[in-house]
């Protein structure tokens, strides 16, 4: 990414909390990336054939969105000055104010809006249309058909992470919603 | 002198019982700084208002520091989902005094309710995986208390994950 100049082009929005609701998080199966879309819908289908129950709470993340929270802690807690955030091919954001005052009060509303308490990262397998957040519930003692054909009886969380990844599901273990095509 | 030394070591007990049984009546907790100066209290444990806290809070980088005592304000509505993925007891969400605004950075720490050590406690361990974080807790040196905070958003990853296989 290339870094942008203390001069502003015209065309660029100043920051502040309308950035918020723009590049939104998508909860549609649509919007990730095939084979792993396919797989996704195929292990959502055994789930709930079986009697399962599924909440899907995130899918594809834009990375302009990423960009834009990540930036905006960085410029509201002062560890990068607004002139120095760079820049992003589809997001025409003035992070610069043209004091550090309103510059990070700016940044800090939109902070506040996208509901931060802990500092973004700008990777994500959902930027890459490869994951989804999603909350399983209903199938313990349940028998769900895997991508072989056979029943399996889900007894622990364990039985469950199996079956998806004969869909090429993969689970990872240390954050409870999250599935991915590789299992990060 | 047999006497003494029987005396000393039922002490010790007694002393060692204390602490043990103090450790126990406090409860691993998370405690949630906004940008906006709002700080959030969840814990497995129902509070009532003025139930004291004892929490970390940030430095000027974010990192946590040892510790200051809060009172709980009163119940809130928990914007976060935090879980309690050892022994799956409902999560409660508690406003605490807040900040200022302009002096708030985006901070999660670990806290004690019901702790009675309010200078340097043993706090709990709070660690970031990919999308989430997470409160661990040891009692009498096993895996106790396992809270974790959905982010809903990436973040860099922090925890030991042989630490997190031990609470798993």
């Amino acid at each position: 990414m290339a870094t942008t100049t203390a001069a502003a082009t015209p065309r660029k929005e100043l920051s502040g909390p309308q950035w918020v609701a723009r590049f939104p998080t998508s909860t549609s199966l649509d919007d990730l990336a095939p084979p792993f879309r396919r797989n996704v819908g195929e292990f959502i289908s055994a789930i709930e054939v079986a009697g399962g129950t599924v909440r899907v709470s995130a899918t594809f993340r834009p990375r302009e969105r990423a960009y834009l929270m990540h930036y905006a802690v960085a410029v509201a807690d002062g560890s990068i000055a607004p002139s120095r955030v760079p820049s992003m091919a589809g997001v025409d954001i003035e992070w610069d104010h043209g004091s550090d005052d309103k510059s990070r009060a700016a940044a800090r509303r939109m902070a506040v809006g996208y509901d931060i308490v802990y500092p973004p990262s700008l990777d994500s397998r959902h930027s890459e249309r490869s994951a989804i957040d999603m909350t399983i519930s209903g199938v313990r003692n349940k028998k769900i058909r895997n991508a072989a054909g056979d029943d399996i009886q889900i007894k622990h969380d364990s039985d469950l992470h199996r079956v998806g990844s004969s869909y090429g599901v993969q689970k990872l273990r240390s954050d409870p919603p999250h599935w991915s095509d590789n299992g990060l | 002198m047999a006497f003494r030394t029987l005396v000393g070591t039922l002490a010790l007990i007694v002393a060692t019982t204390c602490a043990v049984a103090g450790e126990a009546r406090s409860s691993a907790a998370f405690i949630e700084l906004r940008m906006d100066g709002a700080r959030t209290l969840y814990t497995t444990q129902r509070l009532q208002r003025g139930a004291h806290v004892v929490a970390q809070y940030p430095d000027s980088r974010g990192r946590p520091l040892c510790c200051v005592s809060l009172k709980v304000l009163g119940a809130r509505a928990s914007s976060h989902r935090v879980s309690d993925l050892r022994f799956e007891r409902p999560v409660f969400a508690y406003a605490l005094p807040g900040l200022p605004a302009a002096s708030a950075l985006p901070f999660v720490g670990a806290a004690l309710v019901g702790s009675r050590s309010e200078r340097k406690p043993a706090m709990p361990t709070v660690c970031a995986s990919s999308e989430g974080l997470h409160l661990l807790q040891r009692s009498g040196g096993k895996p106790g208390a396992h809270l974790y905070m959905e982010l809903g958003y990436g973040v860099q990853p922090s925890c030991d994950e042989g630490l997190l296989a031990q609470f798993d």
